[in-house]
């Protein structure tokens, strides 16, 4: 009797070789496909934030040729704005802080994925390409009414 | 050919075989088994913590059924009963918060509690070293759940199992939790002094692998729980308390998933005992390899914890660098699942061929399938496949942007801690009999429990799954939501997940009557029960990898891997101007 069995010898073979296989497609993720994921951009005081440029205006800034800076506060139970309208093709940089406690900010359709941690401005961009309404739902649970706490993007 | 075609049928004693395949020395014998070896004073509050779990399992289980409903338009929030007992405006979130902390925190811990302390007495032929101890890690919990339930039950802690700060719960919650997290201290304390008795008693020996896992799962656990401990103790209190005027939610959360991934592990190691030491003895077979499972059980204490940050891939406090160091990490712990589900198939297997299966998969329906302490951990192992297999698409950063938060996790967990749940009520089918001297009542009520799970969880798993990928947020009250009738492609989904929940819902009721009629000793009593304990094929000889027994060695490297792992962070992380004070109106 061997220490190792052959045949453990090759099932782990192969599980390595599958291991191997999920490491190169997800490192090739972070360089081919440049994945993003977010990072830190600033941090603020909560209790600052709606008086902290850009902040204190929350809206949709046009930046660029269709592009967008949506500027954007997370509060229970209400994104402000909650309502975002933009002409296809728009590419839109979601830019938004929590004033009160933790929220989430999820665009359906899109990988707009957010934790919205209080002191940290949370930024993911989105190119809509097909016109349509777009959810927008917060994904962390934030007291009672968090199921109310939407909002949508309408591409025109 | 197959791999058990040259294993033999084991003996009714425990000798262990070194590589030539003979006895090589008998470690504990049989009569130590037998509930009578051990003081009434230690088993007694073994059977409570049992117990306990068991409580907390039905009454944590029940939100669960309303949570399920609620999909399909079945509100039983407005009920008068339900809101006899839960906040009118709050129940569906108060149901979630206790079906979070019952099920993964209060069911689990007591649990393991119980049944890694009996596997010590057992692994070494003793009592545990100190029976104050065993008592006080029942109190302990005992008082935690007490703590934490009232606040629970009081609408003053509706903040999720996860209490993210600055979400705010009353100090009792708080204190219940860290009551339940030294219950598990003690208990490793009581462990580790139990081995160093038995070490001095027999120097030079090789750990038994019972005592060998305990030691691991129970290390790796209190290692982790540092996290914890630290966002409770040095964030969470003095805020509660005033002393600080608010608290720094990124590095809370931070400190949270430290312990958050490995708390899984924790839940599953007891699961993996079982699967590892008593498993192939119940399905008629023998361990593949003793060395090998100790390897294993060492790479989850190494490798459970430095990857927390796999939680936290949406959270704009980590840079992505360090997201992807842990991301990469996670798919390492892969390996000792596999080598995990190779060791538990070949015993299944030989297992199978002892009791006449033939062919390639002849033996399958050769396991002892009327025995449902097997049943349900059979069901447990191919639950928890699907529970595994859809962690690692969670893990991937590409298509965690898809399912972050989304009821996609709510599927990818039930089908782990559900099954570990299910593989703990296996347990218990022989535990609680062994612990009260009773006969199993109701062993087809139990199968029936153990299949409706099994299907129920499938069925509830793949409805949560279609959801989350249609974009169904977690942990959200959706019948009542402004956007219900905004997501298309919901309605099997919806269904498949009251459907999976009610079936659930059934097995919790015929496990309530087992346990009931077991433990009112309805089958009559039967004193010669034994804990079913494995031999090994390859067992752990003096000369086979001695080094696997150096708990010192593992311990240090395992911290190290954390220290690697979370240092950067810590050292980078500039808190300035984001400590916050949470809401100005009550949110629950």
């Amino acid at each position: 009797m061997e220490m190792i069995h052959r045949y453990e010898r090759f099932f782990l073979g192969s599980t390595l070789a599958i291991m191997g296989i999920a490491l190169v497609a997800v490192i090739s993720s972070f360089f081919i496909e440049d994945l993003e994921l977010p990072s830190p951009v600033e941090t603020v005081d909560p209790a600052e934030l709606t008086s902290h440029p850009p902040f204190d205006r929350p809206g949709l800034f046009e930046v660029g040729e269709n592009e967008y800076d949506a500027i954007m506060t997370a509060q229970a139970w209400a994104f402000v704005p909650s309502v975002i309208e933009v002409p296809v093709g728009a590419k839109v940089n979601f830019k938004i802080g929590a004033t009160d406690v933790v929220h989430g900010l999820i665009v359906h359709n899109t990988n707009v994925n957010l934790t919205i941690i209080p002191g940290q401005i949370s930024q993911a961009t989105a190119t809509f390409d097909e016109p349509g309404e777009f959810l927008m739902v917060c994904s962390e649970y934030c007291g009672i009414q968090h199921h109310n706490m939407a909002g949508r993007v309408i591409v025109k | 050919m197959t791999i058990a075609a040259d294993a033999s049928k084991p003996s009714g004693a425990h000798p262990v075989y070194d590589m030539e395949g003979m006895v090589h020395s008998a470690a504990v014998p049989m009569e130590h088994s037998r509930l009578s070896a051990f003081p009434k004073a230690q088993t007694r509050f073994v059977l409570a913590n049992v117990l306990l779990a068991m409580f907390a399992l039905l009454l944590g289980g029940l939100p669960g059924i309303g949570q399920a409903l609620e999909r399909v338009g079945i509100n039983l929030y407005n009920n008068d009963v339900v809101t006899a007992v839960l906040d009118e405006q709050a129940a569906y979130y108060q149901g979630l918060t206790l079906h979070g902390v019952l099920l993964v925190i209060v069911y689990t811990f007591t649990f393991a509690n119980g049944f890694v302390t009996l596997g010590t007495m057992r692994a070494y032929g003793r009592p545990m070293a100190s029976t104050m101890l065993v008592q006080l890690a029942f109190i302990l919990a005992l008082l935690g759940t007490v703590l934490a339930g009232w606040a629970m039950l009081a609408n003053e802690a509706t903040v999720l199992f996860t209490f993210y700060p600055p979400l705010e719960a009353h100090v009792t919650f708080y204190l219940g939790a860290v009551l339940l997290v030294v219950a598990t201290w003690v208990t490793l304390i009581n462990i580790v002094m139990t081995h160093r008795q038995w070490s001095k008693e027999n120097p030079g020996e090789r750990t038994p692998l019972l005592g060998f896992m305990a030691i691991m799962t129970y290390a790796m656990w209190s290692m982790a729980s540092v996290g914890i401990a630290a966002e409770v103790l040095l964030l969470i209190l003095p805020w509660k308390f005033g002393w600080v005027d608010g608290i720094d939610a990124q590095l809370a959360r931070t400190l949270f998933w430290l312990t958050g991934h490995p708390i899984v592990y924790f839940w599953l190691l007891p699961a993996y005992i079982s699967w590892y030491a008593m498993i192939p003895k119940q399905a008629g077979g023998r361990l593949f390899s003793d060395p090998i499972a100790r390897f294993v059980f060492i790479l989850f204490l190494l490798l459970s914890t430095p990857v927390g940050f796999h939680h936290q891939y949406t959270e704009a406090g980590i840079p992505q660098w360090m997201k992807n160091v842990h991301g990469i990490a996670t798919f390492a712990i892969f390996f000792p699942s596999m080598i995990t589900a190779f060791s538990v198939i070949s015993a299944l297997e030989n297992g199978g061929r002892n009791r006449g299966g033939k062919g390639l998969f002849g033996w399958i329906w050769k396991l002892p399938w009327g025995n449902p302490a097997l049943t349900a951990q059979l069901h447990a192992m191919l639950i928890f496949t699907l529970g595994g297999a859809s962690g690692l698409i969670n893990a991937s950063q590409t298509v965690n942007l898809v399912v972050h938060n989304t009821a996609f996790i709510v599927g990818h967990f039930h089908m782990t801690i559900g099954a570990v749940a299910l593989a703990y009520i296996g347990i218990a089918y022989w535990l609680i009999p062994y612990l009260t001297g009773n006969n199993l009542w109701g062993r087809k009520f139990a199968l029936w429990q153990s299949w409706l799970w099994f299907a129920g969880m499938l069925i509830f798993a793949r409805g949560q799954i279609s959801a989350g990928l249609q974009g169904v947020p977690r942990r959200t009250a959706f019948a009542d939501s402004v956007y219900k009738d905004w997501i298309d492609g919901l309605d099997m989904p919806n269904i498949l997940t009251a459907v999976g929940g009610s079936m659930m819902g059934l097995s919790g009721l015929l496990l309530l009557f087992v346990i009931v009629g077991t433990v009112a000793g309805m089958a009559g009593k039967n004193s010669n029960q034994e804990i079913p304990v494995t031999e090994t094929r390859v067992g752990a000889t003096k000369r086979i990898w001695p080094w696997l027994d150096n708990y010192r060695l593992w311990v240090t490297v395992a911290i190290l891997l954390v220290l690697i792992a979370y240092i950067p962070f810590i050292v980078t992380y500039v808190p300035d101007g984001s400590t916050s004070t949470g809401a100005s109106f009550p949110l629950y």
